[in-house]
């Protein structure tokens, strides 16, 4: 990995992003961004700001009705079905609510990593190579969870289920990790577990990361780059040290109490 | 946390399978689940093998099958009215019977609801009661009803009751049973009596569970009220009988073409008296 | 403190009620009228109806039982080879009809267009026209309940699917995953519940409808009983009721244990 001195590579390219309802809402009102390689950036601002629709037009789970995506040299929003498949598996995504299948056990959700690099056929038939598993298995015990690797997902804990997610997303060995407010539903020591395996893991590897968290504090202690988002616009784009409370207060105007929540 | 070398030396002595590809599904669940689809198909193979079919009757049959199907592609409206006091005939028998089933099955629930029971014997004799005569399916009942009332609507409405008054007692009382417990509490708890549990409380609490299961069971009763005329009690079934009897297949297809309009009719009107009665 | 007295519920409540009530009471007196019913009938055709039961099937005659062990076999077979091939069927149809796993809108259309016709046609009108086509035996009332059956599961399954929360389905968009891995990965392992419970539930259905396919000639136990009681051999009758009876109950129990397992 490239330090200091040296330029990193632009991963991630966003120009004049849009997003609009069909009842006139704009979600994201023209954004732009541009993320290099191994970045570690939070994204912060009031419940509604568009975090989550940003995140999700990164990876297309939202349709942009406007504006351009350029990750890694492809085009998101032109990408057809094979292409869009091959950037989504080149970009893991941690959920709120950890969207795991509760029935299968943990080892076989954080297969499920691999599935946007196999043949469907394959994937549909649980055709993983052993190296697949021996690897899920390590990212497994990596985070502490190497006695949970047969229990079915729907035993585990919140913190236990968050950071089978995270291995989900390490397991796809991607190139960006797109996570949409990872702590939200959990208690503080779950969530010092859960950030620490993000930031760690990623630091690593050298994956770029994108953090959405409403908890201001938590930006900070992690974040080299912190950008704010109100009402669909990138109103901040700088170092935690560059955010004054002023621009704190400036980006939650009308919901501060939400800087402060654990938990929305 | 672990790092790799540490990881790779104990996978290899705790993996029970070395050599052998790794297992990546919960145990207990996969276990049932094969039970499951291998009993199943083990009595599915042992079915079709034991089964007796006469192929050459099928052949013949299927040899049959175009012309049947032409025919009854000529729709015919000639027996248009009929057909339709028929349907009438029959929704009407099935409304009949569902109200009347209404009224006894009402009181019969808060009697076999285990919360709700003045005597938990005479609860759980009906309880066992209603279940035999659940298991008794409808066309029987109306065949027995037939054979003693005669043929006509009369026969099919009784026949109807039995089965439906079962149905429903067994309903509301689960239903009673599950919802019930807070509000007779509460009931009891300021002093109220029987009557004031059930009509107070109890009702206005279950009242959109108790309207939903009977338009569910009054949708089922339309069905086996279409099929009591073919057992001789009234309504449009006797007719499709005698069409089918007499091969009479254009007038069939109208037949069958109204009570598939009628029932899916009804279903979406259920439905919709269902949304607006929850809504409030 | 004022005298008058506080009404109990809205006054356009009220209104509302009374007007249902009255509609429904011209509902049911207008009913009555069309098929000549008449409450008095009824309360004197009760009697009659419970003394007959009690005089002419009781006691139930047992004597030809041999002969009746194979149609009661035939029957649990009709039901097992029917809600086997129905609840495939209705697989399939289902993850067509369910908005969030159809491929193409036009599929879900085509496929609710089969599915309500065919649920809303009862079962023994396609067993008795089948029987004209194909002739007496079990395979008509097999086609019917596979009908009837596969187009009722069909809906059940779909709404089971539908109500799978989208997250797991989001969650392996976001991976790159394939149609058919999302629906071997998220949606199959949260709809095996519900599968097992309503197959089972229709294979208890299918039982009982087996039993009375015979009375259009379809095979099974029914046709016993059509024979014996257009010969006015009631206790003989009653004997093959009791029979079908006990069966229907004891598979309601195995039925009812295998559920509490599986879930």
């Amino acid at each position: 990995m490239m330090l200091g001195g040296q330029k990193m590579k632009m991963l991630l390219n966003i120009q004049n992003l849009v997003k609009q309802y069909s009842d006139g809402t704009k979600a994201l009102n023209d954004i732009n961004l541009q993320i290099k390689e191994g970045e570690f950036i939070v994204i912060i601002g009031p419940s509604g700001a568009g975090k989550s629709s940003l995140l999700r037009s990164i990876n297309r789970l939202i349709e942009p009705t406007g504006g351009t995506i350029n990750f890694s040299g492809q085009s998101v929003e032109k990408a057809n079905k094979k292409e869009l498949r091959f950037i989504r598996s080149h970009i893991g995504m941690i959920f709120q609510n950890y969207n795991l299948i509760p029935q299968l056990s943990v080892l076989e959700n954080v297969l499920h990593g691999r599935l946007g690099y196999m043949g469907s056929i394959n994937g549909i038939f649980n055709r993983y190579s052993e190296e697949d598993k021996i690897k899920a298995i390590e990212w497994l015990t990596k985070l502490g969870l190497e006695n949970e690797i047969y229990k079915r997902a729907d035993e585990l804990s919140g913190g236990q289920k968050q950071r089978v997610g995270v291995c989900r997303a390490l397991m796809q060995e991607p190139k960006l990790i797109l996570a949409d407010e990872p702590i939200a539903s959990l208690d503080p020591k779950s969530s010092t577990a859960v950030m620490d395996a993000i930031y760690h893991n990623c630091k690593q590897m050298g994956i770029a990361c994108l953090v959405n968290l409403h908890q201001v504090e938590i930006a900070k202690t992690y974040a080299t780059r912190i950008i704010g988002i109100k009402k669909g616009r990138v109103v901040f784009d700088g170092t935690s040290e560059e955010l004054t409370d002023s621009m704190i207060y400036n980006i939650y105007e009308g919901k501060e109490e939400q800087m402060y929540q654990q938990t929305i | 946390m672990k790092n790799s070398d540490q990881i790779n030396i104990e996978l290899e002595s705790s993996l029970p399978n070395t050599g052998k590809k790794i297992k990546i599904a919960h145990k207990a669940t996969q276990r049932q689940q094969r039970l499951f689809f291998g009993i199943v198909s083990l009595l599915f193979i042992v079915s079709l093998f034991l089964i007796e079919i006469d192929y050459q009757v099928v052949v013949k049959g299927l040899e049959r099958t175009p012309a049947i199907i032409s025919e009854m592609t000529q729709i015919s409206f000639e027996q248009f009215g009929s057909l339709l006091s028929g349907m009438l005939s029959t929704l009407v028998i099935a409304l009949l019977a569902v109200i009347i089933s209404f009224i006894v099955s009402f009181f019969l629930s808060f009697l076999v609801a285990n919360n709700t029971t003045p005597n938990k014997y005479v609860g759980i004799f009906f309880r066992y009661f209603l279940m035999v005569i659940r298991s008794v399916p409808t066309p029987i009942w109306v065949l027995i009803s037939v054979a003693s009332l005669g043929f006509g609507p009369m026969a099919g409405i009784i026949g109807l009751i039995f089965p439906t008054t079962s149905f429903l007692v067994k309903a509301f009382a689960a239903q009673i049973e599950e919802e019930g417990n807070d509000v007779i509490e509460a009931i009891r708890s300021v002093g109220g009596t029987w009557w004031h549990v059930i009509f107070k409380g109890l009702l206005p609490v279950l009242f959109t569970g108790l309207i939903s299961t009977l338009g569910v069971r009054f949708e089922l009763d339309v069905h086996e009220s279409v099929v009591l005329g073919i057992v001789g009690a009234g309504g449009i079934g006797y007719l499709l009988q005698s069409y089918i009897q007499y091969y009479k297949f254009a007038d069939l297809t109208l037949g069958i073409l109204i009570v598939f309009i009628t029932i899916y009719a009804l279903e979406l009107l259920i439905n919709w008296i269902r949304i607006r009665s929850s809504a409030r | 403190m004022d005298k008058g007295r506080a009404p109990m519920t809205l006054p356009g409540k009220k209104i509302k009620r009374s007007l249902t009530l009255i509609f429904f009471g011209l509902l049911i007196i207008l009913s009555m009228k069309y098929v000549d019913f008449n409450v008095l009938e009824l309360f004197q055709s009760i009697p009659i109806f419970i003394s007959f039961i009690f005089t002419d099937f009781f006691p139930p005659n047992f004597s030809d039982v041999a002969d009746y062990v194979k149609p009661v076999i035939d029957t649990l077979f009709i039901s097992v080879i029917a809600t086997c091939i129905s609840s495939f069927l209705a697989m399939v149809l289902a993850f067509l009809m369910a908005h969030n796993t159809t491929p193409h809108p036009v599929c879900r259309i085509v496929a609710r267009g089969i599915v309500t016709f065919l649920r809303s046609v009862p079962f023994l009108l396609w067993a008795a026209v089948l029987v004209v086509i194909l002739g007496v035996g079990p395979l008509p009332g097999m086609i019917g309940l596979i009908l009837f059956g596969g187009a009722f599961l069909a809906r059940v399954y779909a709404e089971s699917i539908e109500e799978i929360g989208s997250d797991s389905l989001e969650a392996l968009d976001a991976v790159g995953a394939t149609y058919g891995q999302k629906i071997k990965h998220a949606i199959l392992p949260q709809f095996l519940p519900s599968f097992f419970s309503w197959t089972l539930f229709m294979f208890e259905i299918n039982v009982r409808a087996s039993a009375i396919l015979g009375i259009v000639g379809a095979g099974g136990v029914g046709v016993l009983i059509k024979e014996s009681m257009s010969l006015f051999q009631y206790s003989k009758a009653s004997a093959v009721i009791t029979i079908m009876i006990i069966m229907i109950l004891m598979l309601e129990f195995i039925t009812n244990r295998l559920r509490r397992r599986l879930i």
